[in-house]
């Protein structure tokens, strides 16, 4: 490539250049062509790195227009909702009125959780397939589980920041309200490492089955609409069954209640099932729900890397 | 082979050095057989790999890129085994494929700027690079623009300069002149020609166009059927005759060739017609006198224009 070769422009500027612009600065146009790359390249770490990005950039419609960003942050919004009422309660009359706690948070939140990854996960997926991008993603210095690795962890990073979000907000607002803020700290420090693993489940659990279900469609209506389903009629179908016949195979046939699951699987870390409910009608052993959780969770795991092991690019 | 040293770029590939080494390489759909125990050494430049449609062309370059398996048989692309080091060779292959890959919602500038990112530059660095390699190939104040509104020309620069952005040492270009007119095609083959002349970038150019391959390749791999039927430099694909193409019918066919071999014509019968040799002008004449001596109905007659077929009936 004739790389500084002076463009047109140049020869141009040249000409009129002899008489005109011995005060004015020259104009010169260069045409570079083709240049070579010689910075830095950070690989495969940066590969995934940029994948993880642009993912929770997706996910939360950054860049995007405002209907993309009405879904994600009108949800997290509804998240908060229960935590700024509770903190409200608790100023006026007093903490241990408050209905909303760290133990039965997910209980109120769920259908906020259910809602936010169905739509959010099919985001993360379908629309790589359905453009064909996957077969630029494939050809570069980066595997498929690369791929699957950084849409699962921005989906998850996603899903934590609207599981623990509110429940922030509640330790802070607690903590600043408390007549003695210090004692409250204290007495409440065994309250963050079970918060955590809460949210962690909860997180992971919907994560994984919602990018399952979202592997297999070729559409974001397709999936959102598939996983909804799952997920509910699963668990109005054995609710109702439990009501009808009350027998020990439909209590059993209940850890089939696939969005309760993971929900009351969390109190196995306040050691304190949830009141009322689909588990208090079954009243089976919180162990027994979380070895369900994680059992449900390996398997969409596994269904989705099997499933871009093989998906066409 | 063994890799080259850790994350060392191979230098840019000379002209007589292999870039591409394929053996026995066999893949298989269902019943079909995409590829057969194909055999070749693709060295720097730009090398051509002609054949019609479904003759194995995209199944070849994803096996070198690692996105399909084969059933057998090994390559290795710049040095790298594709089986065991495929993820080090890709960090320095640029990929456009045949179909449409871009998505819609997002700027060109945007895009390119995400796909260098993926092949491992900084994200500064992948932001200047994309504009820059976007000006290189044609697209200016049009690239903060979404992609949906793109005309195809616009586009395939676009799915060019994705290839190019991470300034890789070896280009698979998959069918790179995909629906353009006239002019369009003219410039992507002089941004084809201008990338592998210039900076060296060694280019594997997939194409059903023996035109396309005549204007910009110094070498040829034609692939039938699966099959590696031609390999060597262009300029042993010049002297291919062209051919008229002679259509009596069928039942026909046969009796004007031997009358035309009689007087002393290079002729075949190729599917129902006759192919003549156009040695001079002065066969069209002879062709003529020769179907109404026969008293046959003269259907067409006509230049066949230079494809693969021809070179099959040239060498059949």
């Amino acid at each position: 490539m004739e790389a500084g070769r002076t463009g047109e422009g140049a020869v141009r500027a040249d000409a009129v250049g002899e008489q005109a612009a011995s005060a004015a600065v020259e104009g010169r146009i260069f045409d570079l062509g083709y240049q070579p790359y010689r910075g830095p390249r950070e690989g495969r770490r940066r590969a995934v790195a940029t994948l993880f990005w642009s993912g929770l950039r997706r996910v939360w419609g950054v860049g995007r227009p405002f209907r993309a960003k009405l879904a994600p942050w009108g949800l997290l919004a509804l998240a908060l909702i229960p935590a700024l009422i509770g903190l409200g309660i608790a100023v006026l009359v007093g903490q241990v009125f408050s209905p909303f706690r760290y133990d039965n948070y997910y209980q109120h939140i769920a259908r906020v959780i259910l809602l936010f990854c169905t739509l959010a996960a099919p985001e993360l997926l379908c629309p790589d397939r359905q453009q064909r991008v996957l077969s630029l993603y494939f050809s570069r210095a980066l595997s498929r589980g690369d791929y699957v690795l950084a849409r699962l962890a921005a989906l998850l990073a996603a899903m934590l920041a609207v599981c623990l979000a509110p429940q922030a907000l509640l330790y802070l607002g607690s903590t600043l309200a408390a007549p003695d803020t210090l004692g409250y700290v204290r007495h409440n420090l065994d309250v963050i490492p079970r918060v955590l693993g809460a949210a962690l489940l909860v997180s992971l659990y919907f994560s994984a089955t919602a990018l399952a279900v979202a592997a297999y469609s070729p559409r974001r209506i397709y999936a959102a609409a598939a996983y909804f389903a799952v997920m509910v009629v699963s668990t109005l179908a054995v609710t109702s069954l439990h009501a009808t016949l009350d027998t020990d195979l439909s209590r059993y046939l209940s850890l089939l209640a696939l969005s309760e699951v993971p929900v009351i699987a969390a109190g196995r870390f306040f050691h304190a099932a949830p009141q009322g409910g689909l588990a208090a009608a079954v009243d089976l052993p919180l162990m027994l729900w979380l070895l369900v959780t994680l059992a449900d969770t390996a398997v969409a795991l596994l269904v989705l890397v099997y499933r871009y092991t093989r998906v066409e690019a | 082979m063994t890799a080259p040293a850790h994350a060392r770029a191979p230098a840019v590939p000379a002209l007589d050095e292999p870039v591409i080494t394929v053996t026995g390489l066999t893949k298989r759909y269902g019943r079909v057989t995409a590829l057969d125990e194909v055999s070749c050494t693709v060295t720097g430049g730009i090398t051509g790999l002609l054949g019609a449609n479904g003759a194995g062309k995209s199944t070849l370059i994803k096996i070198l890129l690692g996105l399909v398996e084969p059933d057998s048989g090994a390559a290795t692309v710049l040095g790298y085994d594709v089986a065991r080091h495929g993820l080090r060779a890709r960090e320095h292959i640029g990929y456009m494929p045949e179909h449409d890959c871009l998505p819609a919602d997002v700027s060109a500038a945007e895009f390119v700027a995400h796909m260098a990112q993926l092949s491992g530059l900084p994200p500064r660095q992948a932001w200047t690079r994309a504009a820059d390699t976007l000006r290189y190939v044609g697209l200016d104040e049009e690239r903060y623009r979404p992609i949906g509104g793109y005309s195809t020309g616009m586009r395939q620069r676009v799915k060019f300069a994705v290839a190019l952005v991470h300034d890789p040492r070896l280009l698979l270009l998959d069918e790179p002149t995909n629906g353009l007119d006239p002019a369009g095609r003219e410039q992507m083959l002089e941004l084809i020609r201008r990338t592998g002349r210039g900076q060296g970038t060694a280019i594997l150019m997939a194409t059903h166009l023996l035109a396309d391959v005549e204007r910009v390749c110094d070498h040829v791999l034609v692939l039938d059927g699966g099959r590696l039927a031609r390999a060597g430099p262009l300029t042993s694909f010049r002297s291919v005759q062209p051919l008229l193409r002679v259509a009596v019918g069928p039942a026909d066919a046969p009796r004007l060739a031997a009358a035309l071999a009689g007087q002393g014509e290079d002729v075949r019968v190729h599917g129902g017609e006759v192919l003549v040799a156009l040695r001079d002008y002065a066969v069209y004449d002879r062709i003529r006198d020769t179907v109404a001596a026969l008293d046959l109905p003269l259907l067409r007659l006509g230049q066949v224009t230079s494809t693969l077929a021809d070179i099959f009936a040239e060498e059949a």
